[in-house]
Parts: C-alpha cells; sequence; structure tokens
C-alpha cells in the first residue's frame, strides 16, 4: 500500500473535507464512485449496490477525522465498502440464481447460431455475474478485488486486513471455487481439463 | 493501482477463468449519475443534525447514569 501519504492525490480534499469544505467531499464522492460501487456489485449484487455504496461514504464522511493518511484514501475507502459489503451480504439470503441457470442455457445455445453477439456476450456476462454471486462472500470478495478491479495483493491485504499470505491462498482456492461452478454448468464456459 | 493480471494465473484452466472475468471488467456496473448529489445532500443534514444528535445522545446518557446511581441503593437491600 506504502506510506507516502504525501503522494496521495486525495489528501488534500480529504483536509478540506474535514475543514467543512462539502464541495470537497464532493469531488472525493465523484471520484471514487465506480470503484466503491463496482465492488459493491460484485459483492452484494446489482440490487443493493447503490444503498451499499451511499453507506460507505457517509461511514467515510463521519471517519474522516481518523484517516491517517497511512495508506492511500482510496485504499481505505475500500476497505470500508469490504466491511459494510461483507456485513450486508452476510445479513440476507443467498439470491436463488442456480434454479435460473437449465433456461438461460439453452437461451444461449440458440443465440450461438445467431449473429447477435452483444445480446450473447450479455447472456454471458449475466451468468457469469450469477456464478460469481454464488462463491462464498470472502472468496468472491479477493476474486473481485483480484481478478476484476486488478488491486495488487498488497493492496487487497489492506484493504481485507488479511496477511498476505492468506489472501493468495484464498484466491487461490476462490478460482477453484469458480471453476468448478463453472464446470457444473450446463453453459459451454470451454474451459481445459 | 491496478496490476497487470496476466502472469497471475498458474494453469491453463485458471487463464480461461481469467479471460471470462476480463469480459466483466470491461463492462462495469456504474454508478447513477445522480448518486454524488445524493451523497453530498445527506451527508450535509447529518453534518447539520449531529451536534444535535450528540446532545441529545449526551442527555440521554445522563438521565441513564443518573437512573443507575438512584436505584443502586435499593439493589443492594
Amino acid at each position: 500500500m506504502g506510506n507516502d501519504s504525501a503522494m496521495d492525490p486525495d489528501r488534500t480534499l480529504v483536509d478540506r473535507t474535514v475543514a467543512g469544505d462539502l464541495t470537497a467531499f464532493e469531488t472525493l464522492v465523484e471520484r471514487h464512485r465506480d470503484v466503491v460501487y463496482r465492488v459493491a456489485a460484485r459483492t452484494v449484487g446489482p440490487a443493493e449496490a447503490e444503498d451499499v455504496s451511499q453507506d460507505v461514504f457517509l461511514r467515510a464522511f463521519h471517519k474522516l477525522r481518523g484517516f491517517r493518511g497511512d495508506a492511500p484514501f482510496r485504499a481505505w475507502l475500500l476497505r470500508i465498502t469490504h466491511n459494510v459489503a461483507l456485513n450486508q451480504a452476510a445479513r440476507r439470503r443467498p439470491e436463488p440464481v442456480e434454479a435460473l441457470d437449465p433456461q438461460v442455457g439453452a437461451r444461449d445455445a440458440e443465440h450461438e447460431r445467431t449473429p447477435a453477439d452483444m445480446l450473447e456476450g450479455h447472456e454471458r456476462r449475466e451468468r457469469l455475474e450469477a456464478k460469481l454471486r454464488l462463491l462464498a462472500t470472502p472468496h468472491r470478495a479477493v476474486l473481485v478485488l483480484r481478478d476484476i478491479e486488478g488491486l495488487t495483493y498488497e493492496e487487497i491485504a489492506a484493504v481485507t486486513e488479511t496477511p498476505l499470505g492468506s489472501v493468495k491462498g484464498r484466491l487461490h482456492r476462490a478460482r477453484g471455487e469458480m471453476i468448478e461452478l463453472l464446470r457444473r454448468n450446463t453453459y459451454d464456459w470451454e474451459l481445459p481439463e | 493501482m491496478t496490476d497487470d493480471l496476466s502472469g497471475d494465473a498458474q494453469t491453463p484452466v485458471e487463464r480461461r477463468l481469467l479471460d471470462h472475468l476480463g469480459s466483466l471488467r470491461s463492462h462495469p456496473p456504474q454508478a447513477p449519475e445522480y448518486f454524488a448529489g445524493n451523497v453530498v445532500r445527506t451527508a450535509r443534514w447529518q453534518a447539520a443534525a449531529r451536534p444535535y444528535l450528540d446532545l441529545a445522545g449526551g442527555f440521554g446518557q445522563s438521565v441513564v447514569t443518573a437512573m443507575q446511581v438512584v436505584l443502586q441503593p435499593r439493589r443492594t437491600q
């Protein structure tokens, strides 16, 4: 994560927000809303992503005086996102996405013979998102942060407050679980043996 | 902040999985346009209300403490 807070482009905005300047806070929200929303959407699902993201920014706003700057603001914000999203995921029942798969698989097969590539791509991504939501929550979180958001292992360790070795182990298990989910699917994901 | 994922996969099947996940990366869910405005409006009224809520909380805590002090001797009798 690094300790060079002077390099953090958000530091001035944080200081201005703490001093009561809400336009600075608005700039922080605009700057980071996409990554927070993406991580929230892929951890708790799109239906709850907006509420979770709003909760994240409001918590960050009220905790901002406690932000010491020993990690970049973005990492600090993603740590809040991770915690809020995991708590939210733990509170609700899992979505019944598995039951829909056979029908979706049949539609996919039809679309493979049509020129509607965009539609097929859309359905493919929806199926993948659905599979992602079937992963155990800690696995899903680390897979999203690494394989979709592209954070470094060190960043993920800081965001999830987990030792580096555990992050790598968890990611390995998450990929294995995801591969198993895709293999059990009626849709052909063209996974090599 | 982001990292190159290409050397990350250990096996062909993991590489294939990363290809699939890459399609999600290229089609990210997006926060609605009104999002930042909503957050800042809520933050503004919460910031304005916070001193009063702290005051009310402090008063409530004082009442609880006072009740505990008053009731304490009765419990021990």
